[in-house]
C-alpha cells in the first residue's frame, strides 16, 4: 500500500516539476539538441530513409533508430498538440520511468527495505549531479532516454534471472525498441550490453543453473538484435561505407582519441570528482552562477557524504548479495570514469588504443558517469537505512534522516524543481539565460514559400559559419545551426565534418562577401540566397548581416541575385539562372583536379558558370573521360630560403646557443649515466609529439658534445666518439624525422632545428652531413643552389596526374621558377612526366599591398595610435612588422580587430615587451589570417594592464591598472600579404560547347531518383548527380545494367558522377543501396517484434492457466 | 612440518625481500619528485601495492574486512585534506583508498560465494 503511495507520489511530483519548467507554454532548446521539438515532422522524414537531404544530402546512419520515437511523436503533433506540451509530455515521461523503475529496483534487491529509503534512492538518482549536469544540463535527448531507460533495462532483466522466467528477456528486448531513441549513441548500447554481461557473470558466479542463465543470456542478446535490425544493419552498412571510412581517415586517429581521453581523464577523472559524481570542470571553471553554490569549501566537502555512506554500507553488509552486486558495479564504474589516470589507467588505455570502437569513450566521465550514479542509488538508500539503524538515539536518528532527505531532495535538487538546470550563462555578460527558445513566425512563412518554389533546388544562407549558431530571437537560441530543423529545403546553412561537405563549404564560406560566391552555385545545385539577419554574429564571428546585405544590393544592381521575399529579419534573393545547374545533369567536359576552389578554376577557363562542367578529382583520372584541363594544386609548399641563409649568417656560437647544452662529453666518466638520465627521461614523456621534439634536442646536444670535442679537446679518439655517437643517433632517428617534417604540428620546429644541425656540420665538415642534407632536401625543407638575394623563394612538389605540357596558373604572381636545375621564365611552358615533380619558384620580395607605411611613431599613454583598413572579400594574409624601443614601461599590446570580433576576443593579440636592460631598437613582425566575412581591421596599440599592489599582509590590496608607456616605433608597416601558392595547369583550349543529350529527373523519394537521358554523341559523357559522394549511390540501366563502380567519380568535391557510354535513349535509376537494407531490417524487426508480443502473451496466458490448474 | 617451517621460511623471505624492494622504491620515487626529475613512477607504485595486498592475503589470509576499514580509513583522510585544500594529496590518498576498497569488495565476493559452497555442503 505504502509502495503505491510513493509511486503515486512519484507520478505527481514529476508532473509538477515539468509543469513549472513549461509554464511559459515554449519549448526548451539548446546546443546539440536544437530546437526538434519545433518540426518533429521533420525530424521524422529525416529518419524514415537511409539518406536524408540536410546539408549536401548525408548517409543518416544511425540517425534511423530514432525513427520510432519521431513517428510516435509526429502522430501526437498530428492532432494539433502543441510541440511544447509533446516536449514537456516527454520529459514527464522520462522522469516518471526513471523513478518507478528505480524504485522497482531496489525493491526487487532490497525488499524489505522501508519505503521512505527505497523512495530516497528514487531522489537521488533523479538529483544527483551526474543527472544534474550529464543529462539535463547538457539537454541531449538521447542522454534523457538512455538514463530513463538503463533501470528498467535492469529490472526486467532481472525480473527474468530471479524468477527464472524467459518473458522477460524478450520483454527486455521489446523495452529497447520503445526506448531505442536512447541507442542512437554506440556507446550507451555497449553500456547498455556491458551491464547485463555483467549481471549475467555476476549470477554465473554466484548462484546456480548456469544452463538457464546462458540460455536467459543468449535470448535477450538475439531478441534484442532480431527486434532493433532495422537499425544495426544501417549502422553495419555505414561502418562498412565509402564515407564511414573517409570521415574515420579524415577526422578520427587512434593517436588523436589517446590525447583526448588522456587530456579529459585529466580534467575529469579525479577521484575526488567521481566519488562525488561531480563533473570536473562545470562546477568550478566558468560556471553558471547558481552553480557556483556547490564550490565552496564547506558544501564542496559534504558531496563526500553518499560516498561515505555507500563505502560503509559496503564495508557492514557485504555478506549481502545485493551488496556486493551493486558495490562491484559501483567501483567498477569508478575505476572506468577516471579514465586512464592512476591507478591501473593503462588497462583501460590498453583496450582503448587496441579495439577502435572503444574509444567512443575519449570522454569516459561522460559515458560512464551513467553507470556510476546508476549504481550509487541503491547503495546510497541503503546506506542511509542502516546507518540511520545504528543510531541509537531516536532523535538523533530522526535528525540524520531529516538529514539525508534535506540532502538530496533541497541541495542537489533545488536546479531541478527551480528550472535553473535548464539554464546557461553568457560568457561574456555572465547572465542567466533559459533554454526556451522561441522560433519566430517568419521562419514558418519563409519554409512554405520555399515549398511552393518546387524541389530538387537547395539554398545557400549567409552568413554562414560553423556547426553552431546563435539566434537573437525574443526567446533567443543558441546551439547548433538550426536550418536544417526550420526548412524543408535542403540548405547549406552551416560547416561541419562530413567528409567532402567540410572541403567544399570552406571553400564557399570564404567568398560568403564576394560576387564570386556565385561560381559554386551551379555545381551546389542551389537556386537562392538567404539572408538572415537574427543572428549574433560576433558571438559566432561570422560575418555582419548588414554587410551581406549591402553586398546582396551591390550583386542585385549587378543582376546576380532578385530580391523575392522579405519576412521578418529574413530575405530571399533567387540567384540569376545562369548560376543555376539542375540536381541531375549532363556534362561532356571534364576538369581533372586536386582542389575545389571553383572561382580559381572558373577564373582560369574564362567559362560563365552555366556552361556544364564536371570537376573530377585526379587520383581517378586513368578512369575518367572527356579530359579537357588537369590543374594540380601542390601538395607540399614551403618557404624555403629563409632557416638556411638565416642559419648561414648565424656565427657558431650563436648557433650552438640554439641547441639543447651538452655539459659532458663522450669519453667522460660520467657520460653513460647522463645518457640514462636521458633515457629516463624520454620513457617519461606520454606525448609523442612531446617525445620527437625531445629527440629532436637530444640530436642536437650529439652535435653541441661534437662541437666541443672538436674545439675544446685535442684528442682525436674522443672526436671520432663524438662523431659516433651523433651518426648513430641521427641514423636511428632518421625515420621519425621524416615522419616529423610531414606533420604539421611539427614541420617548423623540425626544419628550423635541422637546418642549424646541419650549417653547424657543415663548418665542423663532419661525414654525416650528407646523409642531413639529403633527408632535407627529399623532404623539401633545403635548397642550397639558388642565391635568394632579393627574391622569396618557395619550393612547391606537384603530383602530376598524366604526362603533358603544362604552365604556371597565376604566372603575374612569379617572376622565374627552376625545374630540373633550369631557371625558366614565368610564362614558359615546359613537359611534365606522370609522377612527382619539384619546381622552385622566385619573387621579388617587395610587397606591392601596403596597408599602412610610416618611418617613427611615438606612443604615449595620451596618444596611442589605432588604424582602420578595409579588407579583401576573401580571407586575407596580414603582416605587421616595425622596430621598437621603449623610453618608459616595459611592454605594450598590439591588437587587431576585425569588424565581426567581440571587444574581448580579437583576431590577433600580442604583447611585445623590453628583453630584460635591453634600451635599443628591437625588430618585430608577426602574419596572420582574417575571418571570412570580415569587412574591416582595426589595428590598436594599448599599454598593457597590469596587476599593482600596495601595501603588506591582510593590508595588501591589488588593482589591474595600465602602465606608464612611453615607447617609439619605426619603418612600421602593416601590408597585406600575397599569396604565393602556384598551381600548374595542362595547357590546350578547353571547349565550350555543352553536351546536346537531353536530360530530365524525378526524384521518387530521397534514395531513389529515375531519369531519362536522350543521348546524341557516341562520345562518353558524365552523368552528375549532385547529393554527397557516397560509394552506396548506383545508376542502373533500364535492363537492370549496372555502372561499374570503376565509372562512378567523385565530382565537384562532394559529388556524384557517372560516365555514360551508350547513345539513344535510356532511363537511368539512381539509387542509395543501403535503404534496401534498411526495408529488409524492417520487416526483420516489425515480424519479430509481432512474434516477440505474440510469445509473451501465450506464455503469460499459458503460465496463469498452469497456474490455476495447480 | 618440515615442509611448512620450509613454507614459511619462504613466505617470511619473500615478504622481507618485497617489504624492501618496495620501500626502495617509494624512496626512489620520493627522490625522484624532490629532484624534479620528469620520470612517472606512479602507475608502477600502484601495481607494487597490489602486490603486496595480493601477498598479504595469499601469505597471511587477511580477511577483506581488514582491507575495506583501511580503504574506508583512507578515505576519510582524503577527504579531510580536501577540506584543507590539499587536492593533489588527496587525491593520491584516495587512489590508495579506492585499491583497498576495491581489492577488498573482490575478496568478499570470493568469500561470500566459499561460504555459499560450504553451505550447500
Amino acid at each position: 500500500m505504502r509502495s503505491k503511495f510513493f509511486i503515486f507520489f512519484i507520478f505527481g511530483f514529476s508532473i509538477s516539476m515539468v509543469f513549472w519548467w513549461f509554464r511559459d507554454k515554449t519549448i526548451l532548446g539548446v546546443g546539440e539538441s536544437g530546437v526538434s521539438f519545433y518540426n518533429i515532422k521533420r525530424h521524422l522524414d529525416i529518419s524514415n530513409y537511409s539518406w536524408a537531404d540536410p546539408a549536401l544530402g548525408n548517409s543518416t546512419g544511425m540517425t534511423v533508430v530514432g525513427k520510432p520515437t519521431y513517428w510516435f511523436l509526429a502522430k501526437i503533433k498530428g492532432l494539433g498538440i502543441p510541440s511544447y506540451i509533446i516536449q514537456a509530455s516527454f520529459f514527464w515521461f522520462l522522469w516518471f520511468i526513471a523513478g518507478v523503475s528505480v524504485f522497482l529496483l531496489i525493491k526487487e534487491f532490497f525488499p524489505k527495505l522501508e519505503d521512505k529509503f527505497t523512495f530516497l534512492g528514487v531522489l537521488f538518482y533523479w538529483f544527483n549531479p551526474i543527472s544534474l549536469v550529464n543529462v539535463w544540463n547538457r539537454f541531449l535527448y538521447n542522454y534523457m532516454v538512455f538514463w530513463a531507460y538503463l533501470p528498467l533495462a535492469l529490472l526486467l532483466f532481472i525480473k527474468g534471472l530471479k524468477n527464472k522466467d524467459f518473458r522477460f528477456a524478450i520483454l527486455t528486448s521489446l523495452s529497447s525498441v520503445v526506448f531505442s531513441f536512447a541507442l542512437t549513441s554506440i556507446p550507451f548500447n555497449l553500456i547498455l550490453w556491458f551491464l547485463f554481461f555483467y549481471t549475467t557473470l555476476f549470477y554465473i558466479f554466484s548462484k546456480k543453473d548456469l544452463w538457464f542463465i546462458l540460455r536467459y543470456f543468449s535470448l535477450t542478446l538475439i531478441s534484442f538484435v532480431l527486434f532493433n535490425f532495422w537499425w544495426i544493419g544501417q549502422a553495419l552498412s555505414y561502418t562498412g561505407s565509402s564515407v564511414a571510412s573517409k570521415a574515420v581517415s579524415d577526422f578520427f586517429t587512434t593517436e588523436g582519441n589517446l590525447a583526448n581521453l588522456a587530456t579529459l581523464s585529466q580534467l575529469l577523472g579525479k577521484f575526488y570528482d567521481a566519488v562525488r559524481l561531480q563533473h570536473g570542470t562545470f562546477f568550478s571553471v566558468n560556471t553558471l552562477s547558481w552553480a557556483g553554490i556547490y564550490n565552496f569549501p564547506l558544501v564542496s566537502v559534504l558531496g563526500f557524504f553518499a560516498s561515505i555512506l555507500i563505502f560503509w554500507s559496503i564495508l557492514k553488509f557485504k555478506k549481502s548479495w545485493g551488496i556486493l552486486f551493486w558495490g562491484i558495479l559501483f567501483l567498477t564504474s569508478l575505476f572506468l570514469v577516471k579514465g586512464n589516470n592512476p591507478p591501473f589507467g593503462e588497462i583501460f588505455e590498453f583496450f582503448f588504443a587496441r579495439f577502435t570502437v572503444l574509444q567512443v569513450f575519449r570522454n569516459p566521465f561522460e559515458k560512464f558517469g551513467f553507470l556510476l550514479s546508476f549504481s550509487a542509488a541503491p547503495l546510497f538508500a541503503l546506506g542511509v537505512s542502516k546507518f540511520s539503524k545504528a543510531i541509537k538515539k531516536e532523535k538523533l536518528r530522526r535528525f540524520f534522516v531529516g538529514f539525508t532527505f534535506f540532502y538530496v531532495f533541497v541541495f542537489l535538487g533545488f536546479p531541478f524543481w527551480t528550472g535553473l538546470v535548464f539554464t546557461r550563462q553568457d560568457p561574456i555578460t555572465k547572465k542567466l539565460e533559459s533554454y526556451e527558445a522561441k522560433v519566430p513566425d517568419y521562419y514558418e512563412k519563409v519554409n512554405n514559400w520555399f515549398k511552393k518554389q518546387g524541389n530538387n533546388f537547395r539554398f545557400v544562407s549567409l552568413p554562414i559559419g560553423g556547426e553552431g549558431m546563435t539566434y537573437t530571437w525574443e526567446k533567443p537560441y543558441s546551439g547548433v545551426e538550426l536550418s536544417s530543423t526550420l526548412f524543408e529545403t535542403p540548405n547549406i546553412s552551416f560547416n561541419t565534418s562530413i567528409p567532402y561537405y567540410q572541403d567544399i563549404v570552406s571553400e564557399l564560406s570564404k567568398y560568403q562577401l564576394s560576387e564570386k560566391i556565385f561560381n559554386f552555385f551551379p555545381y551546389l545545385n542551389a537556386k537562392y540566397l538567404l539572408v538572415r539577419s537574427d543572428i549574433n554574429f560576433k558571438e559566432r564571428k561570422v560575418a555582419n548581416p548588414e554587410t551581406v546585405l549591402e553586398r546582396a544590393k551591390e550583386w542585385e544592381e549587378k543582376g546576380f541575385v532578385k530580391k523575392e521575399l522579405e519576412e521578418g529579419k529574413l530575405t530571399v534573393y533567387r540567384v540569376d539562372d545562369k548560376f543555376f545547374l539542375p540536381k541531375v545533369y549532363i556534362a561532356k567536359n571534364a576538369v581533372i583536379t586536386n582542389f575545389y576552389d571553383i572561382p580559381a578554376h572558373n577564373q582560369l577557363l574564362s567559362v560563365a558558370s552555366n556552361e556544364k562542367l564536371v570537376f573530377i578529382d585526379d587520383k581517378r583520372i586513368d578512369n575518367a573521360c572527356c579530359i579537357e584541363k588537369i590543374i594540380v594544386k601542390p601538395y607540399i609548399s614551403v618557404d624555403v630560403s629563409n632557416y638556411y641563409y638565416q642559419a648561414s649568417s648565424l656565427s657558431n656560437d650563436e648557433l650552438v646557443g640554439r641547441l639543447f647544452y651538452a655539459k659532458y662529453l663522450p669519453g667522460d666518466f660520467i657520460y653513460p649515466l647522463s645518457k640514462l638520465k636521458e633515457n629516463l627521461e624520454l620513457a617519461s614523456i606520454k606525448s609523442s609529439t612531446d617525445k620527437q621534439v625531445f629527440k629532436l634536442g637530444l640530436l642536437g646536444k650529439r652535435l653541441v658534445a661534437l662541437y666541443r670535442a672538436k674545439t675544446e679537446l685535442n684528442d682525436q679518439e674522443r672526436v671520432r666518439k663524438a662523431e659516433e655517437e651523433y651518426l648513430n643517433y641521427f641514423l636511428d632517428f632518421r625515420n621519425d624525422i621524416f615522419k616529423s617534417l610531414e606533420d604539421p604540428n611539427l614541420k617548423a620546429t623540425f626544419s628550423e632545428f635541422l637546418i642549424y644541425n646541419l650549417v653547424l656540420l657543415e663548418r665542423l665538415d663532419s661525414r654525416t652531413k650528407g646523409e642531413l642534407s639529403e633527408l632535407l632536401r627529399e623532404s623539401g625543407n633545403l635548397v642550397r643552389n639558388v642565391d635568394p638575394h632579393g627574391d622569396k623563394l618557395t619550393l612547391s612538389r606537384f603530383n602530376i596526374p598524366r604526362g603533358g605540357k603544362y604552365g604556371v596558373l597565376h604566372p603575374e604572381n612569379v617572376d622565374w621558377f627552376i625545374l630540373e636545375g633550369k631557371k625558366e621564365n614565368s610564362e614558359s611552358s615546359f613537359d611534365l612526366q606522370k609522377g612527382e615533380t619539384e619546381i622552385i619558384f622566385g619573387k621579388s620580395i617587395e610587397e606591392k599591398s601596403v596597408l599602412l607605411q610610416t618611418d617613427s611613431l611615438s606612443i604615449e599613454n595620451e596618444s596611442l595610435p589605432s588604424w582602420i583598413f578595409y579588407l579583401p572579400t576573401v580571407p586575407s594574409r596580414i603582416k605587421i612588422s616595425f622596430d621598437f624601443r621603449f623610453d618608459q614601461g616595459s611592454s605594450f599590446l598590439l591588437r587587431a580587430r576585425q569588424d565581426i570580433d567581440r571587444e574581448e576576443d580579437p583576431n590577433f593579440k600580442e604583447s611585445i615587451a623590453k628583453e630584460g636592460d635591453f634600451h635599443s631598437w628591437r625588430h618585430w613582425e608577426k602574419i596572420f589570417d582574417t575571418s571570412a566575412g570580415a569587412k574591416t581591421l582595426r589595428v590598436e596599440i594599448l599599454p598593457e594592464r597590469k596587476w599593482v599592489c600596495i601595501g603588506e599582509s591582510i593590508f595588501r590590496k591589488c588593482n589591474l591598472k595600465e602602465g606608464n608607456l612611453s615607447a617609439y616605433l619605426r619603418n612600421l608597416r602593416i601590408s597585406l600579404v600575397l599569396d604565393r601558392l602556384q598551381f600548374l595547369v595542362s595547357e590546350g583550349p578547353l571547349e565550350k560547347e555543352d553536351s546536346q543529350s537531353n536530360i530530365s529527373f524525378e526524384k521518387l523519394n530521397p534514395t531513389r531518383y529515375e531519369v531519362s537521358i536522350n543521348k546524341e554523341s557516341s562520345n562518353s559523357e558524365y552523368l552528375v548527380f549532385s547529393e554527397l559522394f557516397s560509394s552506396g549511390w548506383v545508376a542502373i540501366y533500364e535492363n537492370g545494367e549496372k555502372i561499374p563502380e570503376e565509372k562512378h567519380f567523385l565530382a565537384n568535391g562532394y559529388a556524384n558522377a557517372w560516365i555514360i557510354d551508350k547513345p539513344g535513349n535510356h532511363q537511368i535509376t539512381i539509387e542509395y543501396k543501403p535503404q534496401e537494407i534498411l526495408e529488409i531490417g524492417l520487416k526483420v524487426s516489425y515480424t519479430s517484434i509481432v512474434f516477440g508480443v505474440i510469445s509473451v502473451s501465450f506464455l503469460t496466458l499459458f503460465k496463469k492457466r498452469y497456474e490455476k490448474r495447480d | 612440518m618440515k615442509k611448512e617451517i620450509k613454507n614459511m621460511k619462504f613466505k617470511k623471505f619473500f615478504t622481507i625481500s618485497y617489504a624492501i624492494f618496495f620501500l626502495f622504491f617509494v624512496l626512489f620515487w620520493i627522490l625522484a619528485l624532490s629532484l624534479k626529475l620528469n620520470l612517472d613512477l606512479e602507475s608502477i607504485y600502484y601495481w607494487l601495492l597490489l602486490v603486496g595486498l595480493v601477498i598479504l592475503r595469499l601469505f597471511y589470509k587477511i580477511k577483506s574486512d581488514s582491507f575495506l576499514n583501511f580503504g574506508l580509513v583512507l578515505f576519510a583522510i582524503g577527504v579531510i585534506f580536501f577540506l584543507f585544500f590539499l587536492k593533489n594529496q588527496s587525491e593520491f590518498i584516495f587512489r590508495n583508498s579506492f585499491l583497498f576498497l576495491f581489492f577488498g569488495t573482490i575478496l568478499s565476493l570470493l568469500e561470500y560465494r566459499n561460504e555459499r559452497q560450504q553451505e550447500r555442503k
